[in-house]
């Protein structure tokens, strides 16, 4: 009876175990994609790399014990697979054009061609200022949190994220300024 | 609240609520306008950013962790496998190494070991002929004239490595086995032996040593003789 209590047991721990994991996937996949996509510039290592998240996240899902915690604690794997692949190999950059980007629907052509250079412009950041946007617009992270996720004081995290913005807007408006002119 | 840190702040947090900030946006129609328009940036940066996964990403990870999943699992059970396996051996060296497993380098008492450990497969009732035993027989240069008694067991079988033949009579009062070994199996034969139970004897022949064993209820000696009488060995 015992060790078909305990069978059981464990049977159910390991269905929680799975749903648990699951709900997580489904949450969180999406953010993590699009994360790793600006960290790597490209779709199919951006894949691997969530897939790989997710693969050590299952095996160590014991240790995440706040449930709320879940996105910041995916996002630490995450930033630690892509750091490996460094490790492992340099990766070329891709030329972010070359890959298929969201396309809004609606999107008037000049909010889409704004959006197009935005996008190079976000690609041309420097990797110190674009990750704490990144953790801010995708992970809706606080400073607090991007602090403690990027291992920096909030003081430097708020002045990188007023850089990646101040870069982003004045690219921006010097386009629209040389747009202007050359239509002027 | 200075507008030069007003609008530091809002660059980094175009969504910082804080009562200072909200305080000031009120006091100043330009600085609300200003978060109001970081506020739209900021969506269209957003809306930059919306990379489109793959389709059906969520399901992808889901199946190659059940994937990884299962292959953990049957890597598990194959290092319980190699555990057990390493453990059943290590036992064995050790048993071996001290002389714990029977092994015997004498003929009757691994005759009386096989025959005890045999006993329980033979069958109860007597169904070989004198024909089948022959055709075993003739392998170590024996054929029997007669039928001596009715023939429960007649088979080859391992004696410690060497192929013998493992015959049981239906004796009066009980069954006798007979064990014909090769010569050359390297066991020392020794003439007379017994335990508790059952006692024995050992008859060379040219080819073959035939160990007999009855319980101690029988003259073993009536059987070798009768064995001796009704077997006719080869001339070497």
């Amino acid at each position: 009876m015992g060790n078909i209590f305990k069978r059981s047991q464990v049977l159910s721990d390991m269905k929680a175990k799975q749903l648990k994991y699951e709900a997580l996937v489904r949450a969180y996949s999406t953010d993590l994609y699009r994360y790793a996509y600006w960290l790597c510039h490209d779709g199919s290592i951006a894949e691997d790399l969530v897939q790989e998240t997710f693969l050590r996240a299952w095996r160590s899902l014991e240790s995440l014990k706040d449930q709320n915690a879940a996105k910041s604690w995916l996002i630490t794997i995450l930033r630690r697979e892509n750091a490996r692949r460094f490790e492992r190999k340099q990766f070329d950059l891709v030329d972010i054009d070359d890959h298929k980007v969201e396309d809004s629907g609606s999107v008037g052509s000049e909010q889409e061609m704004e959006n197009h250079l935005l996008r190079r412009q976000i690609g041309q950041l420097q990797e110190e200022y674009r990750e704490p946007l990144l953790l801010q617009v995708i992970g809706g992270f606080s400073g607090d949190e991007i602090s403690s996720i990027l291992g920096l004081n909030r003081n430097t995290v708020m002045t990188r994220l007023f850089r990646a913005r101040n870069q982003l807007k004045e690219a921006l408006e010097s386009t629209n300024q040389f747009k202007g002119a050359e239509n002027g | 609240m200075d507008e030069l840190n007003f609008r530091r702040r809002i660059y980094a947090d175009p969504n910082d609520s804080a009562s200072d900030i909200n305080k000031a946006c009120q006091e100043d129609k330009q600085l609300a306008k200003f978060r109001a328009d970081m506020q739209d940036f900021d969506k269209q940066i957003a809306a930059a950013m919306e990379v489109t996964p793959p389709e059906n990403l969520s399901e992808r990870i889901l199946l190659g962790q059940t994937i990884d999943f299962q292959r953990k699992q049957k890597q598990k059970h194959r290092v319980h496998l190699a555990i057990a396996a390493s453990v059943a051996f290590t036992v064995g060296i050790v048993f071996q190494m001290n002389g714990v497993s029977p092994r015997y380098d004498n003929l009757s008492d691994h005759a009386l070991a096989h025959m005890i450990s045999e006993v329980d497969h033979i069958p109860g009732t007597a169904t070989y002929t004198l024909e089948q035993l022959n055709s075993k027989l003739v392998h170590f240069g024996g054929e029997m004239a007669n039928d001596i008694a009715p023939i429960k067991f007649a088979n080859f079988c391992d004696f410690d490595g060497t192929t013998s033949l493992h015959l049981v009579f239906q004796g009066e009062n009980g069954d006798v086995t007979v064990f014909v070994v090769p010569s050359d199996s390297g066991l020392k034969a020794s003439d007379r032996f017994s335990d508790m139970q059952y006692h024995g004897q050992t008859v060379e022949t040219q080819k073959a040593s035939m160990v007999i064993i009855t319980d101690k209820k029988q003259s073993v000696n009536n059987w070798t003789e009768k064995l001796n009488k009704a077997i006719k060995w080869q001339k070497a």
